[in-house]
């Protein structure tokens, strides 16, 4: 076997190279992470441990090789080149669940990975059957009546997502796509109004209010690169809210403007969107207001099954129980329906993480203890199929 | 353990080259025992059943080079029929056992219990490379290796291992003891493994997600368009993913000092279906070639045992990729093109014509029969594939849940489409591949070429291993509190 030996240049390409490779070993081993971290809808996986048996041996490779993704040295700063480089190439965003649009509006399109398009089929009321309609109406129904039980006033907001909203920004084979089909949440409105007449004062789609918004060239309800509305919205959906349950505003709320991260960060490393936002300024409306942290301590056994918390109180004390059940579309409403309480408990729940205990507690502290005057569901289009299930899980079937 | 995978880029890899540069006394023993530790990676269970085969290849090799006539011939015939045996027990046993399960069920006898094998990894490589190196042996074309170490590095090298080409000991067997690993020839080896990543990750796996989509589709489902797209597609990421894991073998074979021969020479830009299989994953049909067809009696005994034997050879180029009746059709169906194109040139009037026929017309044929013959491949049944061919033919009507294309193919699609055709186009010199080519001196202004060249392989591997780490990624929205 010959020796090495060749060129200066051969040798420094050489060494640039192996470096190169090197460097992620490195970056993990000496803790360096440049770029961060991002959150995911599971634990990065775990190295295994030394095998105790043939079946460990077997499945060592995969959990190591599972574990060197999640883990391995400078991955963020990839995924960051990744989201960077393909939006600047080709105009495209790194996860198969966001859409881009036109006019540089993005639409976020199933909650989950490998159910492509599922959210944007639903909001537009692609597929659905008049069945699929009656039972989802009968479902509201059956929420508002089981929480018209424990509370004199209940309101149930059902929000229409960006696709609905913003349907001609859509690519332009989905908007086709969504302009067969009549949007869900409409749809769902026109049904419960058949069935339900007596009930529908206590049901808003608030399509027109939500479309209003952005015409004259302000802020639109949902920003471009966000899938939530945001504060200007949340602000005016309390009001209508409010106005419909009857409820006087106490007293005035400031805001502010800010500029906030698109709540996508997630899907889009290396691509931060910001868009502005409209942000209460509690202290100056005379309230304490508590935001996802543990806000409740009594709900603390709960705490893991809590996704959104909001805790708002007036000072004087005076106003309205008001008790805000949502998905993550309350959150920001929840930022201003403080203005038409004495005090508002806001939860968005993760009821695929509730125990029964957890239920039992939750109860007890929301419905007994809190004894609310007013129950507002809030709850975007993806969800309003499932509405029973605000009241099932909370007060039982 | 992919080459495209996070853990063999960025922790097997590097730690090998260090150890193998690190270690220069001791350079076999470290390509065998990352090997053995590559391959255990995927079948650990199988690591035994490999290293029997090693040694009882190795073995029978000696046996069979000092051994007389009559005993040489029964050796050969027990060492390849143990490989045979080897491929046909864990490849095709499952697949016999459920046709015989479907007749017996027919007949309304009582059902056959079908095993469940798993297949071990690179079987069908290794059980090729056993029986060539055995019949070199025979025919006195090669020397059999007195090391058993030596003999283990050249069956478990990693590099052609589970995909390979199909390495026979005579190509290499120069290399075996004598290796020339000088730098510019390492540098070579990280071009082409390079240069074969971004193939792989770059193209074939972005055209791999709508060909997934869309043959995965009810196939009621699909429209004209939806069809050829996938059919292109899926076209497109066999080449690029088959020569991007073969360059990068071909690369990492030149870091280890040794010359593994090419796979592709530009097969899609042939002009027949014959020239197509002088192209296309060149170290199997030069396989068959030598150790089926020629002994089978090859064109030496006139046009209908030509072309029984080219059939016979199809067939069974068509179960070698897998035990399946859409492999088997898809091997019958290049060998009937062969036949009908060797038929063609026999008569002076046809041959006369067809090469009369411009280019583009050749190439546009042979892309079809190509085509075609891919979705074969890629069908799940024979009537998922004619569902597909009916689909393009324009009989498919789509249903409500159709997508269009635009869904399936986005702006990188059709960017990586593109260069491939601008691939498939560029006529690149394979000489250029080559450890001698790779040693040439150079002057100032070759130096800077080479600088820029490795600083374009370098942005490429990044961007590879960025898109790598985005196949990682499972981000989540619920994420504020």
């Amino acid at each position: 076997m010959r020796s090495w030996r060749g060129p200066k240049l051969e040798r420094l390409l050489i060494g640039i190279f192996l470096v190169l490779l090197c460097l992620p070993v490195f970056a993990q081993l000496t803790k360096w992470r440049p770029g961060g971290s991002f959150y995911e809808n599971r634990p990065p996986a775990s190295a295994p441990g030394w095998p105790r048996s043939w079946a460990e041996v077997e499945r060592a490779p995969a959990r190591l090789a599972a574990a060197a993704n999640d883990r391995f040295g400078l991955r963020a700063v990839l995924l960051r080149l990744n989201g960077k480089l393909r939006y600047a190439a080709f105009g495209e965003l790194p996860s198969e669940q966001l859409t881009p649009g036109r006019n540089g509006r993005i639409f976020f399109n199933s909650h989950h990975a490998g159910q492509a398009l599922s959210l944007i089929r639903e909001s537009c009321g692609i597929g659905l059957t008049p069945a699929d309609l009656d039972q989802g109406a009968d479902g509201i129904a059956e929420m508002l009546q089981a929480f018209g039980a424990v509370a004199p006033r209940v309101l149930y907001m059902g929000i229409p997502t960006a696709a609905v909203l913003y349907r001609d920004a859509l690519p332009a084979w989905l908007e086709h796509r969504c302009a067969t089909a009549q949007p869900l949440a409409e749809a769902l409105r026109g049904r419960f109004a058949a069935r339900w007449p007596a009930l529908l004062p206590q049901v808003v789609v608030p399509t027109a209010a939500l479309l209003e918004m952005g015409r004259d060239g302000g802020d639109p309800a949902i920003p471009p690169d966000n899938f939530h509305w945001e504060g200007q919205a949340g602000q005016r959906m309390a009001a209508l809210a409010a106005a419909r349950l009857g409820l006087p505003a106490l007293g005035p709320l400031p805001a502010r403007r800010v500029s906030r991260i698109t709540d996508l960060e997630q899907f889009l490393p290396g691509l931060p969107f910001r868009h502005p936002a409209l942000v209460p300024d509690p202290a100056g409306g005379g309230l304490e207001f508590c935001q996802n942290r543990p806000c409740l301590p009594a709900l603390a056994p709960v705490q893991p099954a809590i996704n959104e918390m909001t805790v708002a109180e007036r000072r004087s004390g005076e106003g309205p129980r008001v008790l805000l059940l949502s998905d993550s579309f309350g959150l920001r409403m929840a930022d201003f329906m403080g203005a038409y309480a004495g005090r508002l408990l806001h939860l968005n729940f993760a009821y695929d993480r509730m125990t029964p205990e957890r239920l039992r507690l939750a109860r007890r502290v929301l419905i007994e203890e809190f004894r609310p005057d007013v129950i507002l569901v809030v709850q975007h289009d993806g969800g309003m199929r499932g509405a029973a299930s605000f009241s099932r899980q909370l007060l039982g079937p | 353990m992919a080459f495209s995978s996070i853990i063999f880029l960025f922790y097997f890899l590097p730690l090998f080259l260090l150890a193998y540069l690190a270690l220069p006394a001791a350079r076999m023993w470290v390509i065998i025992a990352g090997s053995v530790l590559f391959y255990a990676w995927g079948e650990p269970f199988y690591l035994g059943l490999l290293l029997l085969f090693i040694v009882m290849n190795w073995w029978l090799g000696l046996r069979l080079e000092r051994a007389p006539p009559a005993l040489a011939r029964a050796l050969l015939v027990l060492g390849v029929g143990a490989n045979l045996l080897l491929l046909g027990g864990f490849k095709y046993t499952g697949f016999l056992l459920t046709q015989l399960d479907a007749l017996l069920r027919g007949l309304g006898l009582p059902a056959l219990p079908v095993p469940s094998i798993p297949l071990p990894l690179g079987i069908s490589f290794f059980a090729f490379q056993g029986i060539s190196y055995l019949m070199d042996i025979r025919r006195r074309e090669v020397a059999a290796q007195p090391s058993l170490a030596k003999f283990a590095m050249y069956k478990t090298m990693f590099p052609q291992l589970i995909a390979g080409p199909i390495l026979r000991y005579r190509q290499i067997a120069h290399e075996i003891g004598d290796r020339r690993i000088d730098p510019a020839r390492f540098r070579l080896g990280i071009e082409l493994f390079i240069a074969g990543l971004a193939q792989k990750v770059l193209i074939a796996n972005t055209v791999a997600l709508p060909a997934d989509q869309i043959f995965a589709l009810p196939p009621g489902s699909l429209t004209a368009a939806t069809a050829w797209l996938g059919a292109v597609c899926y076209m497109v990421q066999i080449f690029f993913d088959f020569s991007g894991y073969t360059t990068m073998a071909i690369g990492l074979g030149h870091m280890l000092g040794f010359s593994l021969p090419p796979n592709f020479n530009r097969p899609y830009a042939a002009r027949s279906v014959t020239d197509f299989w002088r192209r296309w994953h060149m170290s199997l049909s030069s396989w068959f070639r030598d150790y089926l067809y020629i002994p089978l009696g090859g064109n030496r005994h006139g046009p209908w045992r030509t072309y029984a034997n080219l059939l016979a050879v199809f067939a069974l180029c068509g179960l070698w990729h897998g035990a399946a009746w859409t492999f088997l059709a898809w091997g019958l169906y290049h060998g009937l093109f062969l036949i009908l194109e060797r038929a063609a040139g026999h008569r002076p009037a046809l041959a006369a014509w067809g090469a009369r026929v411009p280019l583009p017309l050749r190439h546009a044929y042979l892309l079809l029969v190509v085509l075609a013959g891919w979705v074969l491949f890629r069908a799940d049944t024979l009537g998922h594939a004619g569902q597909v061919f009916a689909a393009m033919a324009g009989l498919g009507t789509g249903g409500a849940e159709t997508l269009p294309v635009a869904f399936y193919a986005p702006a990188s699609v059709w960017t990586a489409l593109g260069a491939a055709v601008l691939m498939v186009l560029w006529k690149r010199d394979p000489a250029r591949w080559t450890a001698a080519a790779a040693g040439t001196p150079r002057s100032e202004r070759g130096d800077l070429r080479l600088a820029l060249r490795f600083a374009g392989g370098a942005v490429l591997l990044a961007v590879s291993a960025a898109v790598l780490a985005a196949g990682t990624h499972n981000p989540f929205i619920y994420f504020r509190f």
